[in-house]
């Protein structure tokens, strides 16, 4: 019953004027909203649209100037008429009439004209959408020498027809929904119908579905509900913003989703392995991406365990460095009159602040703040005599090695900052807890039942086909990755 | 890897080549564990598979459950007083029972499902595997095959050494617990563990006798000690590659038992594999450092003593059980 109430309260009046006077009343103070009221074969109308988004040229040229030569004889009535734009007209309007409320404020919404007609519910859609939008462009933060230069737009259409445009088989599938969220945002998950596995599809869908949220402004806001133990701080989702990588996801049967005015893509399920690749991988050598991708991974490493490993070393284990070095560390701790662990944290934190001021700054003075900042540090406080050389060669390759690995610096800041805390309170032990803490995430944050260290742990082929390294592309080639199929 | 049902046994290999091999527990002449190994080996399978067979049947009595829990959480009191000793004696002054706890309890809370448990245990038992290859490849060159002993042995160093081969560890019991469930053509293998554990102790001894020679018994911590003499390049000590690894060892044991508790007491006879709550992991926790500070005024080594004897009195409770519990059954179908 009170689904058959709203279902009646969301329908639109039958008289042209009182569906006008309900659409004043939503949009009335909206100087954006422009009502122009027409006749057509003798029946009252009113064409509605919202300016900025919907265009009155597109409108005339597209709609109007057809509609008034086919309808110059009077017709009966609103549904005559009405029937006779859907069925008998050649102007390209929606195939389907709008009837309620909801469809209605939709439809505007993204920028359609509507022509409402008296004498029946609602009216007539035309797609007249013109919106001021950002170009094609250069992704900005994924870097690559070659490939495609792409990267995604805020439009979900537009989005929708690069990865299309990429990704050209008639086995790719683009679902788009709107998110239970207060601007009703819209989303799409693609994915090659041949590949995925259905299960995965019609869970994912099914997890979008139940999620409720009051803004929806990037892909990411998704990828939280669909971790499986919300205490791990591993990604459940990688993010894109290069169609080619969306692309190369969808031949491994992975799930894209799209978000309207996002330009990232979100890829799941995503692997540990997969924030080490890059398109520049597969189009280099064989030989020198692997080397390559090991050097990620020795800098993800440094980046999170190196200032903790220090730490550990000049100021619990002094036996784990050589004696000649150890030498020189002491010397120049003495030096300095903070204990270890706060310069450690102290220079850290300090060049995390300075990383995220010439991040967040204006373009035009992130440079400066980022220069004052490393002159600051670098120069001053070893002058100075408050920070040693060797701590601050220490922290400063970490942050450094973070950048080795963008998508996972949120990662890497906090797994070094939890690291350098436990080792400098707890030592050796501190140190080891710290590891299989973040060992034990990354062997906990599976997504969609598949192990999110696949295919690194356990060691078998495929870590040495497209893991650590990756294997020459006839090898590659002939033994295509499927997720979901080949993990054994 | 497809996330199918875990295999917890290279948990259970690691939990047991590190009592083996770091604790000194496996300290006999090689001769005499090469002439003991094969009894003691069937000994032991025997003994597990028994406990396997019987727990089907008196895994359904409740104290017994309670019991058995209660046991893990001492080994656990028991895994932490021995590992802070290690590092009182590496880093005097530099730790605390509370501070050793609380780091290694803090990864467990990762470690309560049963993927991220089985996975985390192969990455240690594969960097256990790389440690021990770099601590016997570093101190390679002062291994010396005239260390090893020829005094004759009488009967009582034989004796010796079957008795230390047959040293009871959880790790013997825990497949009961936790492949109690699977269908007879998926039974676990009963002697899989005490043949490892028993060749990996013979192995040990065998190069702590080739470092030491005749000092081995006299040594506190053989494998610590040998541990501090590898040399790899510039770096002169290695011990503290043995102390990560006997921590992460610690870490992984400590979320088994909690894994295997949780089967015992909250989740038993429930469907799917058992994950302990954040309540049962906090109680676990809490536990566990409790009894530790609790027992510190303990000699260790009277501890551990009790703790196996415990250990083989709960085996022996479970075969009678068992037993006893078989047999009614049977009583009642052919009535």
């Amino acid at each position: 019953m009170p689904q058959e109430e709203t279902k009646n309260s969301d329908t639109l009046p039958l008289a042209l004027g009182q569906t006008l006077a309900l659409l004043q009343e939503i949009f009335g103070d909206s100087s954006d909203f422009y009502v122009k009221p027409a006749d057509l074969g003798g029946v009252r109308c009113a064409i509605v649209l919202f300016t900025g988004i919907s265009s009155p040229e597109k409108l005339w040229v597209m709609a109007l100037d057809a509609i008034t030569r086919e309808v110059e004889t009077p017709v009966a009535d609103g549904p005559a008429l009405r029937q006779r734009l859907l069925c008998q007209s050649i102007v390209p309007l929606e195939s389907k009439p709008l009837e309620t409320k909801t469809a209605l404020i939709e439809k505007l919404s993204v920028g359609m004209s509507v022509l409402l007609i008296d004498g029946c519910p609602g009216g007539v859609a035309f797609s007249t959408q013109e919106m001021p939008q950002r170009s094609v462009s250069t992704p900005n933060s994924e870097g690559n020498i070659r490939g495609s230069q792409e990267a995604f737009t805020e439009l979900l259409r537009n989005n929708v027809s690069l990865l299309r445009r990429q990704f050209r088989s008639g086995t790719l599938v683009a679902e788009i929904t709107t998110a239970n969220s207060r601007a009703k945002t819209e989303y799409c998950i693609c994915y090659d119908k041949a590949l995925a596995s259905p299960k995965m599809v019609a869970r994912l869908r099914a997890e979008l579905a139940k999620i409720e949220i009051p803004v929806l402004l990037d892909s990411a806001y998704f990828a939280s509900f669909l971790k499986q133990d919300k205490l791990n701080l591993f990604p459940a989702a990688a993010y894109t913003e290069r169609p080619a990588t969306a692309c190369a996801r969808l031949c491994e049967g992975k799930l894209v989703v799209l978000v309207a005015g996002s330009p990232f893509a979100m890829v799941v399920p995503s692997f540990f392995s997969e924030h080490f690749e890059t398109l520049d991988d597969y189009s280099s050598g064989a030989v020198f991406s692997g080397g390559i991708r090991i050097l990620k991974y020795l800098a993800f490493f440094l980046s999170v365990f190196g200032p903790g490993l220090y730490l550990v070393a000049v100021g619990f284990a002094p036996e784990m460095i050589p004696v000649s070095l150890l030498a020189k560390l002491a010397r120049a701790e003495a030096e300095t009159p903070l204990p270890l662990l706060l310069e450690m944290l102290g220079l850290t934190l300090l060049l995390e602040i300075v990383r995220e001021a010439g991040l967040r700054a204006p373009r035009s003075i992130g440079n400066t703040v980022s220069l004052v900042g490393a002159l600051i540090i670098g120069e001053t406080a070893v002058s100075a005599g408050i920070v040693s050389v060797p701590v601050l060669t220490m922290a400063a390759a970490a942050t450094v090695a973070t950048l080795a690995v963008p998508s996972l610096y949120e990662q890497s800041i906090l797994f070094r900052f939890f690291i350098l805390i436990l080792s400098g309170v707890a030592g050796v032990p501190g140190f080891a807890c710290g590891a299989v803490v973040i060992l034990a995430m990354s062997c906990g944050a599976a997504i969609f039942e598949l192990d999110y260290l696949y295919p690194l742990a356990p060691l078998g082929a495929a870590t040495w086909r497209d893991g650590f390294v990756r294997a020459i592309w006839s090898n590659l080639a002939k033994k295509g990755y499927v997720v979901g199929r080949h993990e054994k | 890897m497809k996330n199918d049902p875990k295999c917890l046994t290279p948990i259970l290999l690691l939990g047991l080549l590190m009592d083996l091999l770091l604790s000194g527990r496996a300290v006999v002449w090689t001769r005499l564990g090469v002439a003991t190994a094969l009894l003691a080996v069937l000994l032991l399978g025997a003994l597990c598979g028994a406990v396997y067979a019987a727990w089907r049947y008196a895994g359904a009595c409740r104290w017994l459950r309670l019991l058995f829990a209660a046991l893990l959480v001492l080994a656990g009191a028991t895994q932490l007083l021995r590992l802070n000793a290690l590092y009182r004696y590496a880093y005097p002054g530099a730790t605390s029972l509370l501070g050793i706890g609380l780091a290694v309890l803090l990864p467990v809370l990762y470690l309560r499902q049963e993927g991220a448990l089985a996975q985390t245990g192969n990455i240690a038992l594969a960097l256990f595997g790389v440690g021990c290859l770099l601590l016997v490849g570093s101190t390679a060159a002062r291994l010396r095959i005239t260390n090893l002993q020829g005094a004759a042995l009488g009967p009582a160093g034989y004796v010796g050494a079957l008795q230390s081969q047959l040293w009871l560890y959880p790790e013997y019991l825990l497949p009961a617990v936790l492949y109690g469930k699977q269908k007879k053509e998926n039974q676990y293998p009963p002697f899989k563990l005490p043949l490892w554990g028993v060749l990996a102790g013979v192995a040990s001894t065998l190069l702590l006798e080739l470092l030491f020679g005749a000092a081995l018994p006299s040594i506190q911590n053989p494998a610590h000690t040998a541990a501090a003499y590898g040399q790899l390049s510039v770096f002169n000590r290695l011990e503290w590659v043995q102390l990560m690894l006997w921590t992460v060892a610690v870490v992984v044991k400590l979320a088994l038992y909690l894994y295997a508790i949780g089967g015992l007491v909250f989740c038993y006879g429930r469907p799917g594999p058992p994950a302990a709550t954040l309540g049962a992991y906090a109680g676990y926790g809490v536990a566990v450092v409790l009894l530790a500070a609790l027992l510190q005024v303990f000699s260790l080594e009277v501890l551990v003593a009790y703790q196996e004897e415990a250990l083989l009195l709960l085996a022996v409770v479970i075969l009678v059980a068992g037993g006893v519990q078989c047999g009614l059954q049977k009583t009642k179908r052919q009535r």
